[in-house]
């Protein structure tokens, strides 16, 4: 039997489809943000020391012999400061004052643990408390938002996109995640919502339901980029390309999430990290160029973070173990303050693992995009006042 | 992994306590599992040229391959179906991975000896197991330069749970463990005497000359170490969301009898509690269980061995290649709507010569991932544009239900759950494989 037949046996290709309103969307009538966040997590905790290179201090020479950026390889940005080697790119932006570096974000009581710091920073808890829901389903939360509001590429949801009633959209391929929900059989049961006292089983319905009018939004929306940038190879640069043709469509969707691993460099980290960072850069700057090409650049931020920066001192394996405070990159044309907006944390007053003490908690950076970026109230997300950062406007 | 519909037959009418004794009955015995590996020291792979260390990685990453399919085969076997299941359960656990198929093979196989032993032996043999010491990385765990990777995620994960250990006890745990290694000719266990750390440790308050053995002890002497394991154990073998009162009694079983994992088990599958059919079908199955499920009852048969993986990365959970040292996020977070849009489909395109012409969300699991197998080793389509080739054997299957089957007792032998108004209102009137499919392509059919 092939699938056709069996497609048409059970009657369902002739049914046309008669959706209830709440699958054809809410109406249409939500103010679209024209401001788009574009989040880049560096899952596996990136060394920021060796990203952001204090390359005249002493200490910092003297806890990394082996790994130290040298002096005269460091891109200068400062007197004190500059890139690893491999961010020629970002290097670019920086000097078109389209970067702002904010050091030292973190949070107190800092969690060494990979999947833990990395759900405080999804879900914009402190260490001592533990939410079920991510800061940016909370957004959707509020705001009653469509599933495709915030997209995530790359397969698998993270945490910071569930929210308790909404759930971002994952996706890798638009066009075949369309088809896939087209499927007339379940196009039937999708539309067919009852109300099931079975909590599970009302999960599964309510996320196939959802998923069939996001799908439809996307493809009835979608266009192919228009600009001609050539982006680099990579996962991350293959997620921003994605990222491009949902903003040059005039997509409603106000925030985007992307990552990339492999940052948890215990072992032989030197050409490893440099390589890592090397395609971040270039993906980052390939996207921003791509933006600016089609006229969008004032609409665009970027935020880079990761779960945590690493130990200063170098361990014995040529890596680096976990640490603490790191560095989070903002960029895009829209900000009031580029370069670097704060000082590195000391590297002579570490913590009692050695370790940078924090200067800006990384709910400021939150509370910046919320309120500064997208307009939207960051109490709502984050319970408590934090004072956002002059870094934008 | 579910029952085919002849061995239910065989169930019912039997006395509850039969079928749980059958099952411990059918997992007394250990069958180590066996593939041939390729093996050099340490010395003699450092010395390879490149091309040869190509090759040697490339072998053991095909030996992996076949363990993986050979696992697969015992998970849906009947005869230790039990056993299997535990050391699955283990297996998100006690987390680790290897680049090494001797190393994955040991590992495997003492998660499958222990499954249903005592707690202790298995916690033991496995952070001595080159897998673990490898993953966690404490092959490079020197007494004049600890490394506490291993020492963090024992008592985080493996142990006693976040919240009940200080960083000093990181610290002093990681001394004990240095100089435990392995060799990766053997993939045996190999303590290297200089670079133990024979000094005074203060542990949990405690303090003396201790070592790696006697840090496990010291933690399956904490009671939380068995409220830890029993909790996850609830959640993945009852309900997601847990009983705390029933969690509290399979907590104090498991510590009174000295870590009994056969004998928690009894206690959980004759109580009232997980007899109560508001239990059933809460948990969304893993894609381990989704599939084999499927290939229980239709013998899916795939013509190249490395599609059987391939598969299973697809879904998100790949036998012997965890997404990190946290094992597999269970419950709802298989669910999302790329993962249940895959999830719906899979049948038919498995059962159905469907094309799976999908996404793929497991390809970035992962560097792990990556190195296990990298994006050339995914399987192209065929002449026909079919992503997998299976052969499944649905005649089997189909001679086992009575011809003239109600969908009611479809759903009954099909769902753990009862069928949705939508679903009953959808199964067509097409023979008895189409409405098969339909019910297996269901969201219902996703829970367990």
């Amino acid at each position: 039997m092939r699938r056709r037949d069996f497609l048409r046996s059970t009657g369902l290709v002739t049914t046309s489809l008669l959706l209830p309103r709440f699958l054809h969307g809410m109406g249409g009538a939500k103010p679209v943000n024209a401001r788009k966040l574009v989040i880049v997590q560096l899952t596996g905790g990136n060394d920021g020391l060796n990203t952001v290179v204090p390359y005249r201090n002493d200490a910092y020479y003297r806890a990394r012999p082996k790994l130290a950026i040298a002096r005269d390889l460091a891109l200068p940005l400062t007197d004190e400061l500059g890139f690893n080697p491999g961010m020629t790119a970002m290097r670019r932006l920086y000097d078109a004052g389209q970067v702002a570096i904010i050091n030292g974000v973190g949070y107190p009581q800092p969690d060494r643990s990979h999947f833990r710091s990395m759900d405080i920073w999804h879900t914009a808890s402190g260490s001592e408390r533990f939410l079920e829901t991510g800061w940016l389903g909370r957004y959707m939360d509020e705001q009653n938002a469509d599933p495709h509001d915030v997209v995530e590429f790359g397969g698998t949801l993270s945490l910071a996109n569930k929210g308790e009633k909404v759930k971002a959209l994952a996706i890798n391929d638009p066009g075949r995640f369309y088809q896939a929900t087209r499927e007339p059989y379940f196009a039937k049961l999708a539309s067919q919502q009852h109300a099931l006292a079975h909590q599970q089983l009302g999960y599964l319905y309510r996320t196939m339901a959802e998923t069939y009018r996001s799908a439809g939004y996307i493809q009835e929306h979608l266009r192919p980029r228009n600009t001609t940038i050539t982006f680099p190879k990579g996962d991350l640069a293959k997620q921003l390309r994605h990222v491009s043709a949902f903003i040059q469509s005039g997509m409603e969707t106000s925030v985007y999430y992307t990552s990339t691993a492999g940052f948890d460099t215990h072992v032989n980290q030197a050409g490893n990290h440099q390589k890592q960072l090397a395609e971040v850069s270039g993906a980052i700057g390939a996207f921003m160029d791509d933006i600016k090409e089609a006229g969008r650049s004032n609409e665009v931020l970027v935020m880079v973070f990761s779960e945590f920066g690493r130990r200063v001192k170098e361990n014995a394996s040529n890596g680096t173990d976990h640490g603490t405070a790191s560095n989070v990159f903002l960029v895009g044309d829209g900000l009031k303050k580029a370069g670097i907006s704060n000082a590195l944390p000391s590297l002579e007053k570490l913590d009692d693992n050695g370790d940078l003490e924090l200067s800006v908690d990384f709910r400021r950076v939150y509370a910046t995009v919320l309120d500064r970026w997208l307009g939207f109230d960051a109490m709502k997300v984050l319970g408590t006042r934090f004072e956002p950062l002059p870094v934008l406007g | 992994m579910g029952l085919g519909p002849k061995e239910l037959d065989a169930f019912t009418g039997k006395p509850y306590e039969d079928l749980v004794d059958g099952l411990f009955r059918d997992s007394k015995d250990f069958v180590p599992i066996r593939t041939t590996h390729v093996t050099a020291t340490d010395d003699g792979y450092n010395a390879m040229k490149g091309t040869e260390q190509f090759k040697y990685r490339r072998a053991s990453r095909e030996a992996q391959r076949r363990l993986n399919a050979l696992w697969r085969q015992r998970l849906i076997s009947t005869e230790g179906c039990l056993r299997e299941k535990m050391a699955l359960f283990w297996h998100g656990h006690f987390v680790a991975w290897s680049h090494w198929s001797n190393s994955t093979e040991q590992y495997l196989n003492v998660l499958r000896e222990h499954a249903l032993g005592d707690l202790g032996t298995l916690l033991k043999k496995v952070s001595r197991s080159s897998a673990m010491l490898g993953y966690l990385s404490n092959q490079r765990n020197r007494k004049d330069a600890p490394n506490e990777n291993f020492a963090r995620e024992l008592m985080e994960l493996f142990t006693l749970g976040r919240g009940h250990y200080s960083e000093q006890d990181i610290h002093e745990a990681a001394r004990a463990f240095t100089g435990w290694g392995f060799k990766l000719d053997t993939a045996e266990f190999h303590f290297r005497e200089n670079q133990h750390d024979f000094g005074e440790k203060t542990f949990r308050g405690k303090t003396g000359n201790f070592d790696g053995d006697d840090i496990l002890d010291l933690l399956l002497a904490d009671k939380q170490t068995a409220v830890f394991i029993t909790r996850k154990m609830y959640r993945w073998f009852v309900c997601p969301e847990v009983d705390e009162a029933f969690a509290a009694r399979m907590a104090e079983r498991f510590f009174d009898s000295r870590y009994d994992i056969a004998d928690l088990m009894r206690f959980v599958f004759t109580s009232e509690h997980f007899k109560d059919v508001a239990m059933h079908g809460r948990r969304i199955k893993s894609p381990i269980e989704l599939i084999c499920g499927l290939d229980k009852n239709f013998k899916l048969r795939f013509e190249r061995e490395e599609d059987g993986m391939f598969l299973q990365r697809l879904l998100g959970q790949t036998l012997l290649n965890p997404p990190n040292v946290a094992g597999w996020k269970e419950g709802n977070a298989w669910i999302d709507s790329s993962s249940l849009m895959l999830r719906l489909k899979l049948p038919s395109a498995l059962l159905n010569k469907g094309n799976l012409d999908w996404d793929e969300p497991g390809a970035s699991a992962g560097d792990l991932d990556k190195m296990m197998a990298p994006a050339g080793d995914a399987p192209m389509r065929d002449a026909d544009g079919r992503l997998f080739r299976v052969a499944p054997d649905k005649a089997t299957f189909l001679a086992q239900l009575d011809p003239s089957i109600t969908d009611e007792a479809l759903f009954r032998t099909l769902l753990q759950v009862d069928a949705s108004e939508a679903l009953r209102a959808n199964v067509g009137k097409g023979d008895l494989m189409e409405r098969v499919l339909e019910i297996l392509s269901s969201p219902e059919y996703q829970l367990c």
